[in-house]
């Protein structure tokens, strides 16, 4: 059928976003008005819409994606996902108590929600008149999360055991007026084990994500080691301590030596009106400093996040490259956070507009030989039960 | 009239540029390299979404992917087959302006008007069991977390306890009214109402009384607490508030998620003012009927205040000293300075609204 032509050299190009804020603005709108006046019941027709709109205006050469979840679906997913909600939350309110226990339970369904909720986008998702799929294998991935989960567990359960059995102990008990329990030391302890674990998970979900997607027959598989991720968290770990401390030295100096021109005292040995006010402005200051500084240390850890995964994707013959620039996006967190505030949220669809045409621009797709894939053989019928972890939204992007 | 647009065939990933000839008769076809004739009524056309691209998915699984949005619809509304009224309406400059309007409208209102009055509905239709599952459970927490056994005298708190008994509504509505003693930690003077009718006096807030009647006047506005379901207003005005930003949003993304946290804090705060004023008036409506002037309430809020202001300087005063002695209690600074004083002033006046407008309220009421 195909005329033998000469192979072309493997040619990556630029995702491409076409999206407009004006045109999403009315689109954005018009869903939340009529998801008011249906209390709630169009929310999966607006879902859709949004979804639709932001796929179909993502580009790869001059094909775009395509979204075909059926909204009816999607409805009776959240009718059942909403009452397990608002179970949950009378639940937590009648039992503050308890709200540890109910969290644990929600965590332990944290596994089979990833899985469901990959499986129905991915099934809905399409390029090129192939869709996407995702294996789904709720053995690994509870085997994923619960492995390091436990030995979390166990690690706290022994440092908290010698800890108890140590004279330390009694030694806070008898210096302290009373304030002092047992329990906060456990969460502390429990908090230091799981954080070197952090990036390992992330590492194994992402892992896992990627070689349980397949484009048509190509399957995906990803190409880096946990170390990689281990990196970028520990540098994002340092380049916080580091702008903190750095921060906090600068605040030093600037109250040093606004004390020694301006004097501390008022007098009778009461802080004088004035230095109370340059330290409480300081004070204030250096807060919004940090919340702002924040946005960039979320940005860095984000792109790198991201270029990690992508650039080691692969789906049969198809690559990806992603080069997302950590201040670029810290910078559109916070200019993002400051529009949407002032605007009273009239800024949101504008603020997933540029974030979208960010992304996509500053990730590439080799394509070679994309004819080569075929679709899968598969029933177009999905297990009951995906379209209720699509409403809780775990986010990968793709 | 002819469209150009990409023909995939659903079998693999390849594609082909081909030009589309809508015919009048209601066929389209692209040949001699695209497809056959076949009638648009076996042809599934998608749903139109600003610009994005069309698809025209054909019998055969094959699909055509267009961009040439105005010409198709033309075509297809010629066939009988319009654009549907979802994308009408959002290609409508002056409906958005009007949803716009209308969105921030029914916000306003529902935050307003809506959710007081859904929350008080449901939290007198709720059994009186809720309301003890909710009193025990906060009250289990408070103990373990901030609370110390009472160290007042037994006969003090039984004394207490029999003017609280006299104070109660006698229509209690299966509510079982009794009054608890704490040391308050470092909350400090301090009382609060759960919903099952129990009310929390700390110590410190019955030490800085300088009779019963302003403790009684104080436990009046806790009273007044419990016969409103304050509590169980609140818990559901904050899981429905929950619930509606989660449907209407859909998904809340990261910069989302602060903006509409906002609202929530803001009609949270207004909320608590209002319930504070409720309560209020429930005192001011029955000091009378037990013969207790309202100046008293009046006279421990003012006093509460004073003290938390001389406690901030005494705190500010040890920090110079070179071992910190332990805070003092009220009875302590007041010697000291000769001027009445207390702890933990924050939380009890945080919580509550600007006390100045409250104090006169009771001022000015009759006597």
């Amino acid at each position: 059928m195909y005329s033998p032509t000469p192979t072309p050299l493997p040619v990556w190009s630029n995702f491409r976003f076409t999206g407009d804020s004006l045109e999403y603005f009315k689109i954005w709108i018009v869903n939340i008005l009529l998801s008011i006046i249906t209390i709630g019941l169009y929310s999966p027709w607006a879902k859709v819409r949004t979804m639709r709109y932001f796929h179909g205006n993502t580009w790869i050469n001059d094909s775009s994606f395509a979204y075909l979840a059926d909204p009816v679906r999607i409805l009776k997913g959240r009718i059942i996902a909403v009452g397990i909600l608002a179970i949950y939350s009378v639940c937590i309110n009648i039992y503050p108590a308890y709200s540890l226990w109910a969290l644990s339970g929600l965590v332990l369904l944290l596994p089979f929600i990833l899985v469901t909720s990959m499986a129905f986008r991915m099934r809905n998702t399409a390029y090129r008149n192939i869709r996407f799929h995702f294996r789904t294998d709720y053995l690994s991935a509870y085997k994923m999360f619960l492995i390091p989960i436990g030995c979390v567990l166990i690690v706290t359960a022994f440092i908290y055991t010698i800890y108890l059995a140590s004279d330390f102990v009694k030694q806070l008990e008898n210096a302290d007026n009373g304030e002092f329990r047992k329990e906060d030391m456990l969460y502390s302890i429990f908090m230091f084990s799981v954080l070197p674990v952090v990036p390992y998970i992330d590492f194994l979900r992402r892992r896992f994500i990627i070689n349980q997607i397949q484009y048509g027959t190509a399957r995906g598989s990803f190409h880096t080691t946990a170390w990689e991720f281990y990196k970028v968290y520990l540098l994002t770990f340092l380049l916080t301590i580091g702008l903190i401390l750095f921060l906090s030295i600068l605040a030093g100096i600037i109250m040093g030596v606004f004390f020694a021109v301006m004097g501390v005292s008022g007098g009778d040995g009461q802080p004088s009106p004035g230095t109370m006010g340059v330290s409480f402005t300081l004070a204030f200051l250096f807060g919004i400093f940090f919340y702002v500084i924040g946005f960039f240390i979320m940005g860095y850890l984000m792109a790198r996040l991201a270029n990690l995964t992508y650039s080691n994707t692969e789906f049969g013959p198809l690559r990806l490259q992603s080069h997302l620039r950590g201040g670029k996006i810290g910078w559109l967190l916070l200019s993002n956070t400051i529009a949407i505030i002032c605007s009273l949220g009239l800024l949101i669809p504008w603020s997933k507009i540029r974030m979208a045409r960010y992304v996509a621009e500053s990730t590439e797709f080799l394509q070679d030989r994309i004819e080569s894939i075929t679709a899968m053989a598969q029933a177009d019928r999905s297990a009951i039960g995906e379209e209720v972890g699509d409403m809780f939204d775990l986010d990968l992007g793709l | 009239m002819i469209i150009k647009g990409k023909l995939y065939d659903g079998m693999h990933a390849g594609s082909r540029d081909i030009r589309v000839t809508l015919g009048a008769d209601g066929y389209l076809s692209a040949e001699p390299d695209g497809f056959a004739p076949v009638s648009i009524q076996q042809v599934m056309v998608s749903v139109r979404i600003g610009n994005t691209p069309r698809s025209l998915t054909l019998p055969s699984g094959a699909m055509v992917e267009t961009t040439e949005n105005e010409r198709l619809d033309q075509w297809l509304a010629g066939q009988g087959l319009k654009t549907s009224w979802a994308h009408r309406l959002e290609n409508n400059m002056r409906f958005a302006v009007g949803a716009l309007v209308t969105v921030a409208v029914i916000f306003v209102g529902f935050a307003i008007w809506g959710i007081p009055w859904l929350s008080t509905r449901v939290a007198y239709a709720l059994p009186p069991e809720v309301n003890n599952y909710i009193g025990q459970g906060t009250l289990e927490t408070l103990d373990k977390r901030v609370f110390k056994t009472t160290t007042l005298e037994a006969d003090r708190r039984q004394r207490l306890e029999q003017q609280f008994d006299k104070l109660l509504p006698e229509d209690s509505e299966a509510i079982h009214y009794r009054l608890e003693f704490r040391s308050g930690g470092f909350i400090g003077a301090n009382a609060f109402a759960l919903p099952d009718g129990t009310v929390v006096v700390t110590d410190e807030l019955v030490k800085l009384a300088q009779n019963d009647e302003e403790i009684l006047s104080i436990l009046l506005h806790e009273v007044g607490h419990v016969v409103h379901r304050h509590s169980l207003r609140q818990v559901i005005s904050h899981s429905s508030l929950l619930v509606l930003t989660t449907v209407i949003t859909g998904d809340v993304n990261s910069a989302g998620s602060l903006v509409l946290a906002m609202p929530n804090v803001l009609i949270d705060s207004s909320y608590s003012r209002e319930f504070e004023t409720e309560a209020d008036t429930y005192a001011l409506e029955h000091m009378g009927e037990h013969g207790i002037p309202t100046s008293r309430f009046a006279d421990f809020m003012e006093r509460l205040e004073r003290c938390g202001m001389l406690l901030a300087k005494a705190k500010d005063k040890q920090k110079g000293e070179a071992e910190p002695e332990e805070i003092p209690d009220c009875e302590a600074v007041e010697q000291a300075t000769e001027e009445p004083a207390y702890y933990s002033w924050t939380n009890y006046i945080s919580t509550h609204p600007p006390s100045a407008d409250r104090i006169a309220r009771f001022r000015q009421a009759r006597k």
